[in-house]
């Protein structure tokens, strides 16, 4: 069976089958593009001043100085050229192929492939450079931004979470198995102590007046750590198998009791009351299993292990239900501090950041008046002629760049090292897609462009890679080819000019 | 191969070829299709099999809502202990019940039985087409739809369950349920996996509208111009398109409400939002509403997704049941492109309540009531068509006649909604869910019903058992009517859509009395449900009447399941190609058509409705019929391509 229209074009509608299918499909690629365009501008205007963490700059996000080594904006400039470069390529391609010349089709071809490797490296690196850059939004808004220290010897990872347990308590259900081995077996938190042994509560089935509960019924002897899992299914599958004969038992008295009821004596219901008391004998919810440890250990936790970081200063919830019980000894994130935003708080002058800051705190301050005054400098003559400055430019002057410059033959700067607690932060996280609206969209559009650029790649290699067979297979087959390499060129045009709006709105403005 | 094997006539040989000589092995025939008609055909198994899933979820939340706190019976066992505790439907088990019902329903269920199975299987036999225009896109678009639909089950078993936060899943109660979890524990939670599986689904509509509307535009056979289509090709074009441009900005909310659930994002949560009392761990910054807007601008165009392929298959079966040609083909035509245009300017009449701002409230209201006019000329054409016409009650003709007034219903109680003052007092309320369930179930399930009835002699040879039809057809008309109706008076009394307990915790609005003990409706009801009490009907009483109407229901679909398989085996054989003496394309293929579909060239000689035409042999003169006084209108041959 052939389709008709798969090469040559129908004449009223001019048209072959895939050309008429990927204009279709480049149709539903501007809704899905047009709604994320139209959630940019949404979620854009909606920001409130004061409310709302402010949308940034597009240039003061990526830069555009190589002097401070952030050029994001011009790795974006170049990346429109290699695409723009690339969609006039993919057409050179086509005409290679219509004109019959396959090496020509293979050079130009090559430069597409090579051009969108060249804008994936690129992208690559901007994104790794937002996923160092660190930020911490103190609870009075202020924002000390930076890259978080590592400290190698103590496995830190610029957070320091330490707490000294003394009790673990286990949930027991069938679920919970591998999180048990995932988070305390597997070594992770144990492999420093391994001579520390573990007692458990044991726990037993038990019916008081009428109703089923568990009650501690002694300890394990102690057990070394590579054995806790192995007994706490062993429990598990125990207290299952008493809780299950206890209702199968229950049950069947119930049942029993009321065959027993003469068929005269039923009244109305009977059967629907029978039910609702079978049923209401239902199997019991395990107990909490507590383990208590030999000696206290201390934990070196991150914030992303801990159940929505809950945590209190005596118990730290973990995932699948299970609970560390102790003391919070330290909590801190240590960041180096690169810049310090006040544009969300309500006095700069009374910033948290200050104290942080320490001893240098007045040096700091002298640059953050000296900046404003620079930046004042810069606007005097408009304002001498009575003009304002714009409300954003004041703003973005609410943040500075504390660093020393060490002196020598090299001169680098040194910015300040500071060690934020816990209880100062409200938000913090890594220049990614979780850091504001601005990140949130301009990594899910930048993404899914991204997704775009490598499929689209993909599909115009297999036609360079594996085209040559359907080249060679005559004047029909050769057809066939240039015809596939035009859909595909539609499409790659297509994500060029995604790019091209998407530049401007995420880099310039 | 030459260019010029591009034209019919070698394609038809080439499709004679290969159904004579050489079938394709068992996996290639039957799993991995690329035939149109077999694609149809999972589609609608695996739609039907999701439809009675969807409906086996609302049987079970329907015995919560009628008997609020009381074990269920028999199921208790196997929802176990998290689930229903003490046997007791759990408010996290309604909860998804709730969500994945409508969303098994809508997604899962109607949209590939009316446009993946009905429009796979009939669009390119009208057309006279021998496949769509890209069939392993077809493959792929089905295998899409199996693999969401499969991991939108499979996500009842996971830990935290399936979806539960309803089918809009409307943030930031969608983004903040079941985050208890590990980074991939999250990840594998209902409500995550019930976003992965949209972007299947989504991607599955995607394809299969890009391929319906190439096929349309392109593979019309010789002859076949735009106004000699079926209407049912009409309404799957508009549909086609209704899909193309609407559901990538669903796709959108889904990929945004990902990130915000796995990546930490804050596109739908608010600055300063508390759950449980904790400030949530994000920026915040972002748009409830921009959610809102993004689901309903797919969720409105959806419903005429939902829609617009039944009024195809009941205009097909009405057109051949009354012998006439349907009255008003061009205005019908004109009415639903129409429609297919409002449909995209109406989405925030879902949304009166969010405060919007009433400028915006007015246009919308404006747009939803201007929608009214086509869907009235599509219904009016149809009766019109019906009117004075000698009609045969044939079994698919049942099905049309009832959809008509089922669907009138459902559009006419949706005119009070559509302004937004008495929206106010209507929104979320039982209303809501009768005014959709009245166009959605009785409506285009019907239609399907009447599909299936119709083009089952086609695939078959074989027609479906009429007295076991007659037992599918009464009960559930019925039965529909007895689930739905009651739900006006509910609704208008207030009662909300999601209350868990069918209600009962809001005892100001479920015990007002909607008739006296008096009544002799109350004491029917009393006599039968009541053990005879002589006590008033309260709104909240008739879940017990809906929830027995819903349970009838499914006893009244076994008819139609044994109908179903065993007509293959056991049904009255047609003995003719055109069992229904139809004129459209599809009734001049073999039966079952081959692969490839034609052994000869099919050509339209004329419109699609030439029924009863004066001076005729027969009261049908079919589209492939040549006509030897009127020369077939020459389409030109197609030109190859420029070099």
């Amino acid at each position: 069976m052939q389709i008709p229209y798969e090469v040559t074009p129908r004449r009223d509608t001019g048209l072959f089958n895939a050309k008429l299918g990927i204009w279709l499909f480049l149709a539903s690629e501007v809704m899905l593009f047009g709604g994320l365009f139209s959630a940019y501008v949404f979620l854009r205007a909606g920001v409130r001043e004061g409310i709302d963490i402010p949308w940034p700059n597009g240039t003061d996000v990526h830069g555009y100085s190589f002097a401070s080594g952030e050029f994001g904006v011009w790795i974006g400039f170049l990346n429109t050229l290699v695409l723009i470069a690339s969609s006039v390529l993919v057409v050179m391609a086509w005409a290679s192929l219509k004109t019959g010349n396959w090496r020509k089709f293979q050079l130009y071809m090559w430069g597409v492939l090579i051009s969108a490797g060249i804008f994936m490296v690129n992208k690559g690196y901007e994104y790794n450079q937002k996923f160092k850059h660190f930020g911490v939004r103190l609870v009075d808004g202020t924002l000390v931004d930076g890259y978080l220290v590592h400290d190698e010897e103590h496995g830190h990872n610029g957070e320091r979470i330490t707490f000294n347990a003394s009790t673990i308590e286990f949930a027991l259900s069938r679920s919970n198995k591998e999180r048990v081995s995932t988070y305390f077996l597997d070594g992770r938190f144990f492999e420093k102590n391994p001579d520390a042994t573990i007692t458990l509560t044991k726990f037993k089935a038990e019916e008081k007046d009428g109703k089923f509960g568990f009650e501690p019924d002694g300890e394990t002897e102690a057990l070394p750590f590579s054995e806790v899992e192995g007994k706490l299914l062993e429990m598990e599958k125990l207290l299952k198998n008493e809780a299950e004969s206890f209702v199968a038992a229950e049950r069947k008295r119930i049942k029993e009791e009321a065959a027993a009821t003469p068929a005269s004596e039923r009244a109305p219901g009977w059967a629907n009351e029978l039910r609702k008391k079978i049923a209401g004998v239902s199997p019991l919810d395990r107990p909490v299993v507590t383990g208590t440890l030999s000696a206290p250990i201390e934990f070196q936790l991150k914030a992303k292990d801990i159940i929505n970081r809950r945590y209190q200063a005596d118990s730290i919830p973990l995932f699948g239900g299970n609970f560390l019980k102790g003391e919070l000894v330290e909590d801190m994130v240590d960041l180096e501090v690169h810049t310090l935003d006040f544009q969300m708080t309500r006095n700069d002058q009374e910033s948290m950041a200050w104290a942080l800051l320490g001893n240098e705190e007045k040096a700091y301050r002298d640059g953050y008046h000296h900046y404003h005054e620079e930046r004042y400098k810069e606007f005097s003559k408009w304002v001498a002629k009575g003009g304002q400055i714009p409300n954003d430019k004041l703003r973005l002057w609410k943040h500075i760049h504390p660093y020393k410059e060490s002196g020598g033959e090299d001169p680098h700067h040194t910015y300040p090292i500071v060690s934020i607690p816990r209880d100062q932060i409200r938000f913090m996280s890594n220049h990614g897609p979780a850091f504001g609206p601005y990140f949130a969209i301009y990594f899910t559009m930048t993404g899914l462009h991204g997704l775009h650029v490598i499929c689209g790649a993909v599909v115009l290699a297999y036609f360079l890679f594996f085209g040559k067979k359907m080249y060679d297979s005559g004047e029909r087959g050769r057809e066939h080819l240039a015809n596939r390499v035009e859909v595909g060129g539609l499409f790659w045009h297509f994500v060029d000019l995604v790019w091209i709006f998407l530049f401007p709105i995420m880099y310039l403005m | 191969m030459s260019a010029a094997a591009a034209t019919h006539d070698e394609a038809h040989d080439h499709g004679h070829d290969d159904h004579d000589h050489h079938d394709p092995p068992f996996w290639r025939k039957y799993i991995f299709s690329t035939d149109h008609k077999m694609i149809g055909m999972q589609y609608g198994i695996t739609g039907l099999i999701f439809l009675g899933i969807g409906f086996f979820l609302m049987m079970i939340m329907r015995w919560s809502i009628a008997y609020p706190g009381e074990p269920i019976p028999v199921l208790w066992r196997f929802l176990g202990e998290q689930w229903a505790p003490g046997g007791v439907v759990s408010p996290d088990f309604y909860n998804i019940g709730g969500a994945m019902h409508g969303t098994i329903m809508v997604f899962l269920g109607i949209v590939p039985l009316a446009f993946g199975a009905f429009g796979n299987y009939v669009t390119p036999l009208q057309i006279g087409a021998p496949d769509m225009a890209f069939p392993r896109l077809n493959m792929a678009s089905f295998w899409f739809y199996f693999l969401g639909g499969g991991l939108m089950f499979a996500s009842f078993f996971l830990d935290s369950g399936a979806a539960k936060v309803g089918w809009t899943n409307y943030s930031p109660l969608a983004t903040t349920t079941d985050t208890a979890y590990t980074k991939w524990g999250l990840f594998w939670t209902g409500q995550t996996q019930w976003l992965m599986a949209m972007v299947f689904l989504i991607t599955s509509s995607l394809l299969g509208a890009v391929n319906f509307i190439s096929t349309i535009i392109n593979l019309r056979a010789k002859g076949m111009s735009w106004m000699r289509m079926p209407f049912f090709c009409w309404a799957m074009l508009v549909t086609g398109f209704l899909l193309l441009l609407a559901f990538p900005p669903l796709e959108v909310a889904a990929i945004m409400q990902l990130m915000d659930r796995v990546a930490g994002t804050s596109f739908f949560l608010p600055t300063g939002l508390y759950v449980g009392g904790d400030l949530v761990h994000a920026t915040g910054g972002g748009s409830p509403l921009l959610y809102q807007h993004l689901f309903w601008f797919l969720g409105h165009p959806e419903v005429y997704v939902l829609i617009l392929p039944a009024i195809g298959i009941v205009a097909e079966i009405v057109a051949n049941n009354t012998r006439r040609p349907l009255w008003g083909y061009k205005t019908m035509v004109g009415a639903v492109m129409v429609l297919g245009f409002l449909s995209f300017i109406v989405w925030a009449h879902h949304m009166y309540l969010t405060g919007m701002g009433s400028a915006i409230s007015t246009f919308f209201q404006t747009t939803t009531v201007l929608i009214s006019i086509p869907s009235v000329i599509l219904i009016t054409s149809l009766l019109i068509s019906m009117w004075g016409g000698s009609i045969r009650f044939t079994m698919p003709m049942l099905w049309a006649t009832a959809f008509i007034p089922m669907f009138g219903i459902g559009g006419l109680t949706g005119l009070p909604l559509a302004f937004n003052l008495i929206d106010l007092h209507l929104h979320d309320t039982y209303y809501v869910i009768g005014h959709f369930h009245y166009v959605v179930a009785p409506g285009t399930i019907f239609a399907l019903f009447a599909g299936i009835y119709y083009w089952y002699p086609k695939q078959t040879g074989r027609q479906m058992n009429k007295l076991l039809g007659h037992l599918h057809f009464w009960p559930s008309l019925i039965c529909m009517n007895l689930i739905f109706a009651p739900m006006f008076v509910q609704g208008m009394a207030g009662m909300h859509r999601r209350a868990y307990d069918g209600g009962a915790a809001y005892e100001q609005i479920s015990s007002q009395v909607w008739l006296t003990a008096d009544n002799p409706f109350t004491k029917f009801f009393n006599f039968i449900f009541r053990d005879g009490a002589y006590v008033d009907l309260q709104v909240i009483d008739l879940n017990i009447l809906t929830s027995f109407g819903a349970w009838a229901l499914a006893l009244a679909q076994v008819p139609f399941i044994i109908n179903f398989f065993s007509s293959v085996f056991f049904g009255k054989k047609t003995n003719s190609d055109n069992p229904w003496q139809g004129t459209t394309l599809e009734w001049s293929c073999p039966t079952p058509p081959p692969h490839g579909n034609f052994t000869k060239e099919p050509v339209a000689y004329r419109d699609p409705y030439e029924y009863s035409v004066p001076g005729a042999d027969t009261d049908f003169t079919p589209q492939f019929e040549p006509d030897s006084d009127e020369a077939p209108k020459e389409e030109p041959e197609p030109e190859p391509a420029k070099a």
